[in-house]
């Protein structure tokens, strides 16, 4: 649309004139909320390890929501439960997991229907514990959680 | 949120243009822009253990054992550093310090950043740390004798994709607010479609913030099963399409026995469903280190990162030590956006 002094401006073009900035602007919203990832491991760890090496404090930096928690060893063998909780959740998650020989993942824990959707405030303290009955030390059990950040309005 | 796509006010053929409405029309546009821009931190969670497994660490072990090398890809701010956990025994300091200028602590950071001791619980650094693009930084344990217990460090990493290198890129827009009283004038009128316009575009080119994560593999040989010296990265399936993914290594260590070399590599792959299943191998910068007598060999030279742009593979990232002689620590960081 050109417009100049003097000139007639058609409503429609005055109107139109940022149409396609709101169009991107709309598209650029939509790619809100950022997924991101926090995680911990626990190499060489057994039933008779400390109990401070089964567990890790975390402090949530933003408002988050859990999308997702995975769980997989290297190695190792019997019981996992791996235990995620936080002053904020409606219920602790908990995920149970076989080791054996080779890489194993236990089923991917997901906030859905079944699931009460995980909150971490920011400024909150997530604790990640382990209960093992893994008794070889050549083994490693990782623990994923994947996160969005929760946008803020103005 | 905002959702709609229309300003808010029409205009109608035949009306006269009126300033205020125009005005309303450009600043909503405007605080669309403002709102995007709010939005462009994206924070990551780190953890760096100080300890090999459920090993302690002490003021015996080489530097690169007892630290860490963080490479900044693009400007990233440590939001927040936090220390959990306690010593041993004995008494240390954690420093954080640019290591690719020799010993300096970043710009504005005083030296230690924590004083861990046999009773601490957690210690917080709350003042920002800024780690500049292209610079490598080392976070480091020191102490005349100590020995480690669960000590954990955390990182909060902001990312902005306004600034990836340093320079702030937040859009601002200038752009006149008609007087009722004045007669619309054509330029300005263009003039301010024009700077909106340019802030969304350049909106629209800085898209990119990058999310982090490490993982820190210790204490392994050639015997080592590679099970347990893996890193998965996020599902593909789970990630946004055409997402790329930066690899970097850092950060490897080894003790060394006397003769023994070793080579210490890092390689991507791709694994079907659930179990092992290499269908592709990805090269990657191979990170090697040899020496022959060194115990206290310093750091491995930061990699070139390897960009991996298929979203439709589950890839890992897997460590390896072609000797028997064991490596202390090895670091993968992992860059994503």
């Amino acid at each position: 649309m050109t417009v100049s002094n003097g000139s007639t401006i058609l409503a429609a073009d005055v109107n139109a004139v940022h149409t396609t900035n709101l169009s991107n602007l709309n598209t650029l919203v939509r790619t809100l909320p950022a997924l991101t990832w926090m995680r911990v491991a626990f190499p060489a760890v057994v039933s008779g390890s400390a109990d401070a090496f089964k567990s890790y404090s975390i402090i949530i930096p933003d408002d988050f929501i859990i999308a997702e928690v995975a769980v997989a060893s290297g190695e190792g063998n019997g019981v996992d439960t791996v235990t995620l909780d936080n002053s904020a959740m409606l219920q602790p998650i908990s995920i149970s997991h076989t080791r054996g020989a080779g890489y194993l993942k236990a089923t991917r824990w997901y906030s859905d229907a079944t699931h009460a959707t995980g909150i971490l405030l920011k400024g909150s303290t997530l604790i990640v514990t382990l209960s093992t009955t893994n008794t070889s030390a050549s083994s490693n059990l990782v623990v994923a959680v994947g996160v969005y950040t929760v946008p803020r309005s103005i | 949120m905002f959702t709609k796509t229309i300003v808010p006010n029409t205009f109608y053929d035949g009306e006269l243009l009126d300033p205020n409405k125009v005005n309303d029309n450009n600043i909503y546009v405007n605080d669309v822009i403002n709102y995007i821009a709010s939005n462009r931190y994206v924070r990551s969670v780190v953890v760096l253990p100080f300890y090999l497994g459920v090993t302690s660490i002490s003021q015996a072990d080489n530097q690169a054992t007892r630290s860490y090398l963080i490479p900044a890809v693009n400007n990233i701010v440590i939001e927040r550093i936090s220390m959990v956990g306690a010593l041993a025994s004995g008494a240390a300091t954690i420093n954080i310090y640019n290591a690719s200028t020799g010993t300096t602590a970043p710009v504005g950071v005083s030296n230690p950043i924590f004083t861990p001791t046999t009773t601490s619980t957690s210690q917080i650094y709350t003042q920002p740390i800024t780690l500049a693009a292209g610079a490598v930084y080392r976070l480091e344990i020191t102490g005349t004798t100590f020995a480690t217990s669960k000590l954990d460090v955390e990182l909060i990493l902001r990312s902005d994709k306004l600034c990836p290198s340093g320079t702030d890129l937040t859009p601002a827009p200038e752009f006149t607010l008609f007087e009722e009283s004045d007669s619309l004038d054509a330029t300005e009128f263009t003039a301010a479609v024009t700077a909106l316009t340019a802030a969304v575009t350049t909106l629209q080119a800085n898209t990119t913030a990058l999310r982090v994560q490490a993982a820190t593999f210790s204490s392994f040989s050639n015997a080592t099963d590679a099970d347990t010296l893996r890193m998965d990265l996020p599902l593909a399936t789970n990630t946004v399409a055409s997402e790329s993914i930066y690899t970097m290594v850092s950060s490897v260590s080894m003790v060394s026995n006397g003769t023994a070399l070793q080579t210490i590599t890092c390689s991507v792959t791709t694994a079907v469903g659930g179990s092992i299943g290499v269908s592709n191998t990805h090269s990657v910068s191979g990170l090697t280190e040899s020496t022959a007598t060194d115990s206290t060999v310093a750091d491995i030279a930061v990699a070139t990162p390897a960009v991996i742009s298929d979203n439709s593979a589950d890839y890992r990232i897997t460590v390896a030590n072609s000797a028997a002689t064991v490596c202390s620590k090895a670091t993968i960081w992992l860059f994503t956006t």
